[in-house]
């Protein structure tokens, strides 16, 4: 008993950097639309300059308290600073780009700034200094609590008092809570976005960091945090209610309790009852525990200005010419050539099969790896446990993930928007924790080895082949449903839930059915990835191949039936090429990003378009 | 001259919305644009606040060039924009719904206060502490009208504030955009018909898919039925 009054408060202690974290993220998003991935970076920058004031500069030795408590609010306002220069010169410029497409861009900057921490802090673990006057215990029904736990409890309610006084009792609070239902109303009563937006960026980038600071002499500072910090903050944010303060605060309390108890009651499974609730949570109240309804509910994702034509005879030629180039590759390509080839083909589908999601059903996934992992795993378990043929393989994969995207769409279509995004994120942790825990079917951590093509397709050129073969195929299925019935269905949705359902559209099941078909194809990729590898492991359902996938469809262009394929082969070649050239490939990767987002923020597709016009503009205009 | 509009064309996307308008409104005075739903109206208002950002020609605001300028930097001029589905904000009370219009007073235009509008718009009034969301349709057109005018504008841009309104509370309406007229504001008034115009406009525009097909004093529009049923809505 009283060891569980213990486990609780320091449970509440979590909740309060967690809080300060979530609060932050949730008052960007709130204001800017922009999911900010960078937001657990610049937790655990702030984490690492506090780290450097008060220990490795010796502030906490030297001036106590005030040397501690200073060295922690200074790295939160160096932080701060450096959000507001970000917001600036960076996000300022795309705020007019699709929604999402800034999440590329913070994409971009927490690749940086991870691979900028290790640089300058290396890459060992770092060991916080102890609190002055805090490094103590106050002993609470017979057990040690650490002052420093007491002083973070009171920290929550602290901050979430002034924010509150912050965003009802200012006039800049009150035009905060005005952006964040309607920005561009705001704007027309002659209130500078630009500058709120540089406020609101600051002040959730120093909640941000000061949440890293002050858990330094509670936990070891590493460069993994970002990630770490960045899901739960997400969760949280999205259990509370986007944008909303108050319901950060429940959420983090509720997460942090979680975590400080699911670990006795289910050590194996503590990550997956996180998820849990929160889908739980979702399918109860789709707008979070506190948050409302949009008012004017918008699209995730913009309709697009140009319409999409169907494939006519020079698309089909220009398709069936590449394809056929293609499948020479093999005459010149030595096997290292085509195996990248072929893994490039493989993340091609994949990103089609999301563009399917997103692009044509306007469902924004976090979470695709599922269903790509999903693939995998059926397939492997096909050849490995019952050693089926390669060609049993290749369909109890892509069964596998239909049947995990039926369960995981049924769920989801009863939401939109982020919250939509969060779901497919929880959907594939989940599935991620059962794989990893579920060691006797599955190997878990160790994965499954040795499941090679059958011996006819085990010619890497013939590999290379019947990948072309089948994503082609399925490619061309995806353009395919974008201009069926089903298509139309799926973009009057994306475009409108409103006006599709007055013409007695039935929105669930058209989304539901589009989900379906994408995490079906998702899993043909998956299954195709798991040959290619000869084995599977838990990574590929994990968050950052999520992530891939949604890199390479924004980058590509979400507007376009041909961006996934240019976003896919451009990523992944860069991927492959920058990390060969250097061991700092996420900054240069993450900096090429930016600076791409900045330059073309309709994605690549987008860009080609513009050259083409200002082409055949110019060359009339050298006519005239 | 306090708006003088030429060749204002505006895009969504590709499809051309707006042909080469041209619109004038004199200090004070008081202009009806006409037309149908989907005419252009609404195209029309917020391409001048520089809510579109694809537009052609010139507009100048008291001589200075507004085209292409950000909305903020417009409001800040004295043009005050009334949108037509109202976009209060729900989650905030009247009294701050108010503060969020708030700017500076600006000389030679009547300077608003909370108070002064609140005898502009009684039944607001006993309503301060409540939430915009939890208002009716009546008494939201109200507090977007009065919100715009915390701004201190010179000329307001109101689109078809009357649609959805009962009888009842157009006329109360109508009492206060007169006031505001009184007072030396000036008026650019969407709308599809000719009830609130009557009360409140010298002169009239009407447009038809994005052209100007008529402008002449209202009085024109009763003696010339066929351009009158053609264009607007019974
Ligand atoms: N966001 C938009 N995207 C594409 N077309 C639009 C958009 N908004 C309006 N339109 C089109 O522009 C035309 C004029 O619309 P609008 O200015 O709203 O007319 P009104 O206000 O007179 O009813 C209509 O044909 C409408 O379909
Ligand atoms: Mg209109």
């Amino acid at each position: 008993m009283d060891f569980l009054v213990i486990q609780a408060l320091t449970g509440l202690a979590s909740a309060s950097s967690l809080f300060l974290v979530a609060s932050g993220l949730s008052l960007i998003f709130g204001v800017t639309r922009i999911v900010n991935f960078a937001h657990g970076s610049l937790f655990m920058l702030g984490a690492y300059i506090a780290w450097t004031l008060t220990d490795a500069l010796g502030w906490a030795d030297h001036a106590g308290p005030l040397g501690f408590w200073g060295g922690v609010l200074a790295s939160a306002l160096m932080v701060a600073a450096l959000g507001a220069l970000i917001e600036i010169v960076i996000l300022r410029r795309i705020y007019h780009a699709p929604p999402l497409f800034p999440l590329l861009a913070t994409f971009g900057l927490a690749l940086m700034i991870e691979d900028l921490v290790r640089l300058i802090w290396g890459p060992e673990d770092l060991l916080g200094p102890r609190a002055p006057g805090l490094d103590g215990a106050v002993t609470i029904l017979g057990q040690k609590l650490p002052s420093y736990d007491l002083a973070l409890i009171a920290l929550g309610p602290l901050v979430l008092g002034g924010l509150w006084l912050l965003l009802h009792r200012t006039h800049w609070g009150v035009l905060v809570r005005a952006a964040t239902q309607d920005r561009a109303m705001v704007g027309a009563l002659g209130v500078n976005q630009a500058r709120l937006f540089t406020g609101v960026f600051a002040l959730g980038t120093f909640l941000a960091a000061l949440g890293g600071a002050v858990q330094i002499p509670r936990e070891a500072v590493h460069h993994a945090l970002d990630m770490q910090i960045i899901v739960e903050a997400f969760v949280i944010v999205v259990i509370g209610g986007l944008g909303n303060v108050a319901g950060a605060f429940l959420a983090a309390v509720l997460v942090a309790e979680l975590n400080a108890f699911g670990i006795l009651l289910f050590p194996r499974i503590g990550l997956v009852l996180l998820f849990l609730v929160m889908a739980v949570v979702l399918v109860l109240r789709p707008h979070g525990l506190l948050g409302r309804p949009e008012s004017e509910p918008r699209a995730a994702v913009a309709p697009t200005v140009d319409p999409w034509r169907p494939t006519g005879p020079t698309g089909w030629a220009v398709g069936l010419a590449l394809a056929g180039g293609l499948a020479l590759l093999p005459l010149v390509a030595d096997a290292y050539v085509l195996s990248v080839a072929t893994e490039i083909l493989i993340f091609a589908l994949f990103a089609a099969s999301l563009h399917l999601m997103m692009g044509v059903g306007g469902m924004v996934s976090f979470g695709h790896a599922a269903f790509f992992g999903l693939g995998a795993y059926g397939a492997a378990l096909a050849t490995l446990g019952w050693g089926a043929p390669m060609a049993v393989g290749l369909v109890t994969g892509p069964l596998l993930a239909l049947a995990g995207a039926a369960v995981a769409g049924w769920l989801c279509v009863r939401l939109s928007g982020v919250y939509l995004a969060m779901l497919t994120l929880a959907f594939a942790q989940i599935v991620w924790s059962v794989v990893f825990q579920w060691q006797d079917v599955t190997g878990g951590d160790n994965g499954l080895l040795g499941m090679w093509p059958d011996r006819w397709a085990s010619d890497p050129a013939v590999f290379f082949w019947l990948t072309l073969g089948l994503c082609g195929g399925a490619i061309a299925l995806t353009r395919h449903i974008a201009f069926s019935p089903m298509g139309y269905a799926l973009r009057a949705c994306r475009d409108s839930v409103r006006r599709a359902e007055a013409i007695g559209l039935d929105r669930a099941r058209a989304q539901w059915v589009g989900f379906v078909l994408a995490g079906g194809l998702a899993g043909l990729a998956g299954a195709l990835f798991a040959y290619l590898k000869g084995s599977v492991f838990p990574d590929v359902l994990g968050i950052p191949v999520s992530v891939d996938a949604l890199v390479m469809v924004l980058l590509g262009g979400l507007g376009s039936l041909t961006g996934p394929l240019v976003g896919a082969v451009a990523y992944k070649t860069l991927a492959i090429v920058v990390s060969s050239w250097t061991d700092h490939w996420p900054l240069i990767l993450g900096a090429l990003i930016v600076g791409l987002v900045i330059a073309a923020p309709d994605g690549l597709t987008g860009l080609a378009h513009r050259l083409a016009a200002a082409g055949r503009h110019g060359r009339r205009a050298g006519r005239s | 001259m306090s708006l003088e509009i030429r060749a204002l064309s505006a895009w969504h996307g590709r499809a051309r919305i707006l042909h080469d308008l041209t619109v004038s409104v004199a200090a004070g005075e008081a202009v009806a644009l006409l037309g149908r739903n989907g005419a252009g109206k609404t195209t029309t208002l917020s391409a001048i606040m520089g809510l579109i950002p694809h537009v052609r020609g010139t507009a100048l605001f008291n001589g200075v060039p507004i085209l292409g300028l950000p909305p903020h930097r417009v409001a800040r001029l004295g043009l005050g924009y009334v949108p037509e589905d109202r976009r209060v904000f729900s989650d905030l009370t009247v009294d701050e719904n108010l503060a969020v219009g708030r700017q500076p007073p600006r000389p030679g235009v009547p300077a608003w206060t909370p108070e002064r509008l609140l005898t502009l718009f009684p039944n607001l009034a006993a309503l301060r502490r409540r939430r915009g969301g939890q208002m009716s349709g009546g008494e939201q057109q109200m507090l977007t009208i009065a919100r715009t005018l915390m701004g201190n504008p010179s000329l307001v841009l109101l689109d078809e504030p009357s649609e959805g309104l009962a009888p009842r509370i157009v006329d109360q309406m109508i009492q206060a955009l007169r006031a505001m007229k009184a007072d030396g504001v000036g008026l650019l008034l969407s709308e599809q018909n000719l009830i609130v115009a009557r009360h409140l406009c010298d002169r009239a525009l009407v447009i038809e898919k994005g052209h100007l097909v008529h402008h002449g004093p209202l009085a024109d529009l009763d003696s010339n039925p066929a351009i009158r049923d053609a264009t607007l809505a019974p």
